[in-house]
């Protein structure tokens, strides 16, 4: 049975980035339905201050029961190694980037370092300036992991370290992960970093399995972004689209046909698409990136402002 | 041609088998030497592995650097065994005979290096074990490991096939060593007498030996060169990189055939079995390859040169007239142009000096066309480099990398030098052999009628 | 479920008075205080192309219906509410919005939930009804990554053609050591006749 079907449970302030309701559901049924649970969250926790929210729960036997939010709120379901290699189910995420709309503030690239403990250096999600012939105009090109459906480098890796899930996600097992390199090599994106040395982060001890750990940062280990799946799971979205201030990054989910940007718009992703004429980079190469843009066409920034600083 | 008399046949054993555990003190310096580079090179691989690969020069975006490039040169060099043993076999060119357990010998050392190399260049060596445990055979890394594995165990059956007949010999013929070398020669020689039916055996063993590892030592380096070339960076995306890397290994271990056989003339006095004409058969030999190379390297650079695609402009630009255009041209023009032409010359290619002079200018070219291959061409990705870090735009190996790449190749000569400490350099039986049907002019030694004058050298 | 969906009606005024009064506990606030309460029906329908959603308005103490107030239809997903429409209630306190049929739904269940609310409203406090409809168009599902190059598991044509390839020559090897040990064997086979003087 689905939530959907007789629950009618409702909350307050249903708003855009409030999904608890659906995801305590989905954590119910993962975390083993029923009274055990239940009488669990109404047992424990007792030194939790009340928030005097409640939430309605669906019992086993479809009962509405209504509980105290606090109590329903740390409970962490169980993440298998074998779903974190699945994927989420049902979903198949799919990111957008709105070239016209990107001032290459950058407020992305540290809103993800912040999320994932990354020092200053590395850049899971860079701002590359781009002028495709010196008299066309230069625009700013947000890059993540393209999360390809055709990936080399999962292709090339010798021990399944990194590899492709169901719901689109190219996900790195830095327990896995020999550091040959090779899916660098295998990137045309230049997507993946390595870890020459030991690492900078926090000492936070993660039960998650690697792939979807916040840190993935290992000594001789390949990282890069990884659609923040952690945050997926609990019905968020990733920290670059929360911190874009111009609303020019959408994250969503191509089953269901909708992407969301930091505002809360949520809009229908083919509409999106067609209406914006969306391109994917580097579309001939054939590796099928799940990042999608909509060209920089009437910017709403002074374009001419970019200056182009390649390495050469 | 009559039967050799048994006097010169076991004169010729006794000189052959004279450098067998023989202390030369030329050799024992280059022995300590070497040894030293390898002590150096294995305390920077400890400090590598504690601080990790962070103190190479490697970065994000040359994240193979000299590592990668001296896999692919030994790789490349491993496939000398097969030139020599297999090609040479079946063109029936008698004068391979005194070269066979060398061109062995070199292909098992570097063989041995080519698979320790990416271990050298993990991230986390102590994880290798997942190969096995968790091998993706898509991988053409999982492709690289078995080739390699394959090729290694392939050639300590061809070092060993010909080997037997010769430790019959030792067996038989040192018998004042010690008892426990001698239980040694007596296991390996494998109760060989020379009846027809061990000869049988063992002619069938060599001609199927000969026959499958020409495929595997082909694919060992084609793999090698998939390794790049099955990425899609601007560059390396190209077909031809297979070809491209098995004749320019050929090339590289023709070179580095003759300069081991220089050497190994000269330090242990085999200049009537080494003589100029195998030096300029392999200078024939080599300048054949070299011709071919160069018009594989036409291919390889000119055709992307003449269009100039947007995605390959960048790296041409490095090579022709950028940071890299000084390796470049010494690759093109000293490494291959120059020893052509030398090559060429009838009279420079019968003085053993001069084709060793082409072989080392060869062999150098090939060993920094290796690195160009490698890392300047990572270091022009699609999306051009911005905001990197200092350090990572650019690549110059450090102290350590230099310390592990020099202890790898002073490991990859020493090897060398072990296995002729252990074994005859020469295969006796067959140079006997090849000698009884063809004569010494075809089999390439020295008049043997001289030998009364060797005895008196080797004794 | 019933089969026939496309005229699921769906009523959820029963779980709003919940909803009212949590929302009262919580956040009591200066704001709602002259704010009316008002309940809301949805209710759902279809035609051939397009999903038909009826907001029915009313006043929560008489019952009577509230018009002139604009409220917004969205669906629920994965990381927001997607606005469909929006409408004004007329003198029934009605207000119907159509939006495409061919609205995926949230998940395999073929489900998705559709909201309609009051927001910012000067005379009405906030108040939200929900609906699950049932999508006409089959929710994609995700395939197993296949058995395939960038897969875990290799095409069954590589396993084969790799390891008959490694295979072949492996079974050479081991026919050449095979034949060493024949020449093992062989010794003392005829000694007398093989030795050469």
């Amino acid at each position: 049975m689905a939530c959907g079907n007789n629950c009618t449970c409702n909350q307050d302030n249903p708003g855009n980035k409030d999904n608890s309701r659906r995801d305590f559901l989905i954590k119910g049924l993962m975390g083993g339905i029923g009274a055990a649970f239940l009488s669990g969250c109404s047992s424990n926790d007792k030194s939790k201050p009340v928030s005097n929210e409640k939430v309605n729960v669906l019992t086993h036997d479809g009962k509405l029961v209504a509980v105290d939010k606090s109590q329903v709120a740390n409970f962490k379901p169980h993440i298998s190694e074998e779903d974190v290699r699945t994927g989420i189910p049902g979903k198949k995420f799919v990111m957008v980037i709105d070239l016209a709309k990107c001032d290459g503030c950058g407020k992305c690239t540290k809103a993800c370092n912040k999320m994932h403990y990354l020092p200053s250096n590395k850049k899971w999600i860079d701002v590359v300036e781009m002028q495709d012939s010196p008299e066309v105009a230069p625009y700013y090109f947000p890059k993540p992991c393209f999360h390809c459906d055709n990936p080399p480098c999962t292709k090339v890796c010798p021990v399944d370290a990194t590899f492709k899930r169901e719901d689109g996600i190219v996900a790195i097992d830095n327990e896995r992960c020999i550091g040959c390199r090779f899916c660098m090599a295998a990137c045309p994106y230049s997507v993946r970093l390595f870890n020459w040395t030991e690492p900078v982060k926090p000492n936070i001890e993660e039960t998650t399995p690697a792939p979807e750990r916040v840190i993935q940062s290992k000594k001789g280990c390949v990282e890069k972004c990884d659609f923040c799946p952690h945050m997926a799971r609990e019905g968020k979205l990733p920290a670059c689209v929360t911190h874009c201030p111009m609303n020019a990054i959408w994250f969503g989910d191509a089953n269901e046909d909708a992407v969301t940007c930091y505002d809360g718009t949520t809009t229908k992703l083919s509409q999106l698409l067609e209406d914006g004429a969306a391109y994917r980079f580097m579309e001939d190469l054939g590796t099928e990136p799940r990042v999608y843009y909509l060209p920089p066409v009437n910017r709403t920034y002074n374009a001419k402002e970019i200056k182009i600083k390649n390495a050469e | 041609m009559d039967k050799l008399h048994q006097e010169i046949k076991n004169s010729i054993q006794r000189e052959l088998l004279s450098t067998v555990g023989r202390r030369y003190r030329r050799e024992t310096f280059w022995v300590l030497f070497l040894a030293m580079i390898c002590v150096g090179g294995t305390i920077a691989w400890i400090i590598q592995l504690r601080k990790g690969l962070g103190v190479t020069a490697m970065r994000d975006y040359a994240s193979w650097g000299l590592y990668i490039s001296l896999l692919f040169f030994f790789v490349g060099v491993s496939l000398i065994g097969a030139l020599v043993s297999s090609v040479l076999r079946f063109s029936g060119a008698k004068w391979r005979y005194p070269l066979i357990r060398i061109a062995e010998a070199v292909t098992l050392s570097s063989i041995f290096f080519a698979g320790f190399m990416p271990v050298l260049d993990m991230g986390r060596p102590e994880r290798l074990y997942f190969l096995i445990t968790h091998g993706r055979i898509q991988s053409p890394i999982l492709w690289d490991v078995v080739a390699i594995a394959t090729y290694f165990i392939g050639s300590v059956i061809y070092f060993y096939l010909p080997l037997i007949p010769d430790m019959a010999i030792m067996r038989d013929k040192l018998t004042d060593a010690p008892p426990r070398r001698r239980k040694i020669f007596r296991f390996l020689a494998m109760g060989w007498e020379g009846n027809h039916r061990q000869k049988y055996f063992l002619k069938k063993a060599m001609n199927i030996m000969s026959v499958v590892i020409l495929p595997v030592a082909v694919s060992v380096h084609t793999i090698s060169a998939w390794l790049i070339a099955l990425t899609l960076r601007p560059g390396w995306n190209t077909s031809i990189m297979g070809p491209y890397f098995v004749f320019g290994a050929l090339m590289a271990g023709c070179a580095i055939m003759i300069l081991i056989i220089a050497k190994l003339r000269h330090g242990y006095r085999l200049e009537h079995y080494l003589t100029p004409k195998h030096f300029s058969n392999l200078g024939m030999l080599l300048m054949a390859l070299t011709v071919f190379y160069l018009y594989l390297n036409l291919n390889k650079y000119g055709v992307p040169a003449f269009k100039m695609a947007k995605d390959e402009r960048g790296l041409l630009n490095d090579l022709f007239f950028g940071h890299n255009a000084l390796l470049f041209w010494f690759t093109m023009i000293a490494g291959l142009v120059i020893p052509v032409i030398m090559l060429s010359i009838k009279k420079l290619r019968q003085s053993i000096r001069w084709v060793v002079f082409a072989s080392l200018l060869v062999l150098l070219g090939a060993l920094i066309n290796r690195y160009l291959i490698v890392t300047p061409n990572m270091l022009h990705p699609f999306i051009p480099i911005q905001h990197a870090q200092p350090g990572f735009t650019i690549y110059n190996p450090t102290v350590i990398e230099w310390t592990i790449t020099a202890s790898s190749l002073a490991g990859f000569v020493l090897l060398i030098i072990l296995l002729f400490k252990l074994f005859p350099v020469i295969t006796m039986w067959e140079v006997i052999e090849g000698v009884e049907k063809n004569g010494e002019e075809q089999v390439g030694i020295e008049d043997l009628s001289n030998l009364q004058i060797i005895q008196g050298h080797a004794s | 479920m019933p089969v026939k969906l496309n005229i699921l009606i769906v009523l959820l005024a029963f779980s709003i008075p919940v909803f009212s009064q949590n929302r009262g506990d919580t956040y009591s606030t200066d704001e709602d205080a002259g704010k009316k309460a008002a309940v809301l029906l949805l209710q759902m329908g279809a035609n051939d192309t397009m999903h038909v959603a009826t907001a029915i308005l009313k006043d929560a103490a008489t019952s009577g219906p509230i018009k002139n107030v604009d409220v917004t239809f969205y669906v629920q997903r994965s990381f927001g509410l997607m606005k469909v429409g929006n409408g004004t209630t007329d003198t029934t306190g009605t207000a119907s919005v159509e939006f495409p049929i061919n609205t995926r739904a949230s998940d395999k269940s073929q489900l998705f939930t559709l909201l309609v609310k009051v927001e910012d409203n000067d005379n009405i406090r906030d108040v939200t009804a929900q609906a699950v409809v049932r999508s006409n168009i089959p929710f994609p599902t995700n395939e197993a990554v296949p058995r395939a190059l960038i897969g875990s598991k290799a095409p069954w044509w590589m396993v084969i053609s790799f390891w008959a390839a490694v295979g072949s020559v492996w079974a050479f090897f081991l026919y050449t050591l095979l034949l060493i040990y024949k020449i093992k064997k062989s010794a003392n086979y005829s000694f007398t006749t093989n030795q050469k003087k």
